[in-house]
């Protein structure tokens, strides 16, 4: 992890965002091969929450790669950030 | 609440495509016309249809932004750094969102349809001016916040430094009020503020509100999702079309100089926003 740069970094956020969607899509279509039963609801939950915490993901990595590069203050942004994501799993109807 | 007929199945991956376009040319219009899809076409309670709309959100942005970031052409820094105050409004309009009545959000949505039209409108007209601008703008060495992407319908890098981030990190809560509240994600707020406060080049701006608003939208959605207002059967066919859409979308954008084709879609959206307040009274 020393030789992280930030197009290395980079790199890898367009990894994750694109893996995410793909991830996405592969399991969701695939859910619709048991259309008729539990797994089907089960497995296209499972999508949905692969494509919510995408941008999540991304933004963890940001916040341990910006800190592996010594910027401090973006690495605190985003945790900043995903303090705030966090908290919003508490707002109930 | 839909049934998914092939017909249906079609009419939504056509639609997604067409959302997937716009969405990553333009960089705002997805969320403002996939709610009123679902709600006119399909008749879905308003609320279903805004977490739709994010879930699809979050599928563009990603795909958009997984080209953009490594192209160089999203500012990651100015992103992360305005995504607090976005992640704080969508958090907070989405429970408002979820308390209200859904009649009233709809007249809401409506009426904010209207300067997202119009906002939509003056750009198409701008968009030529702004781009001789930009090139010249704060070219100081020193700044720190100095940044740069190549733009190849220009053929050259350009330089930039964002300024009055304080400003524009008052105005990004709004941006995230915008997609909590109305599902539009808020690229029509982040859009603007990037482009004409910061002094961010129109191309970079674009790239870096479609990165941004896939966060708050995810924001949002975490509650939606945990409180059941997802339809899991319908966004994955929109996204299906969405993804391929944002795929020709991107490529559009990178090379484009411009775009007429937005004096369309403002109208278009006029005639959205008379027709849900129309639906609302019936």
């Amino acid at each position: 992890m020393k030789s992280l740069s930030e197009k290395k970094l980079f790199e890898i956020i367009s990894d994750v965002l694109r893996s995410g969607v793909v991830l996405f899509m592969v399991i969701s279509l695939f859910s619709f091969l048991f259309k008729n039963s539990h797994f089907h609801q089960y497995l296209l939950n499972l999508a949905l929450i692969i494509l919510i915490l995408t941008p999540v993901m991304r933004i963890l990595i940001l916040a341990v790669g910006f800190y592996k590069l010594g910027d401090k203050r973006y690495s605190f942004y985003s945790s900043v950030i995903l303090i705030l994501l966090f908290l919003g799993l508490f707002i109930k109807k | 609440m839909v049934e998914l007929t092939i017909l249906n199945i079609v009419l939504i991956i056509v639609f997604g495509i067409f959302i997937g376009i716009l969405g990553s040319s333009m960089g705002v219009g997805g969320g403002a016309f996939i709610v009123p899809f679902f709600v006119l076409v399909f008749s879905i309670p308003i609320k279903y249809a805004i977490a739709v709309s994010l879930v699809s959100i979050i599928a563009t942005s990603s795909a958009v932004a997984s080209v953009n970031v490594e192209r160089g052409l999203t500012n990651v820094r100015l992103g992360i750094f305005l995504e607090m105050s976005m992640a704080i409004g969508s958090i907070v309009s989405t429970f408002v969102m979820m308390k209200t009545n859904s009649s009233i959000i709809q007249l809401l949505f409506s009426f904010m349809l209207l300067p997202v039209a119009l906002t939509m409108f003056l750009k198409a007209k701008k968009t030529k001016k702004t781009e001789h601008k930009e090139i010249s703008l704060n070219l100081n060495k020193d700044n720190k916040n100095l940044s740069t992407f190549f733009d190849p319908s220009l053929g050259r890098n350009v330089v930039y430094a964002p300024k009055k981030l304080k400003t524009a990190f008052f105005f990004s809560f709004f941006g995230g009020v915008m997609s909590g509240l109305f599902g539009l994600g808020g690229g029509i707020v982040q859009v603007p503020v990037m482009n004409i406060l910061c002094g961010v080049p129109i191309k970079a701006a674009t790239a870096t509100s479609n990165f941004m608003i896939g966060l708050s939208a995810s924001a949002s959605a975490i509650i939606l999702f945990k409180n059941g207002y997802i339809l899991g059967d319908i966004a994955t066919f929109l996204i299906v079309g969405v993804v391929i859409g944002s795929i020709i979308g991107m490529k559009f954008l990178y090379k484009a100089k411009g775009s007429t084709i937005q004096l369309f879609f403002s109208f278009l959206l006029m005639f959205l926003s008379l027709k849900m307040i129309w639906s609302v009274f019936k």
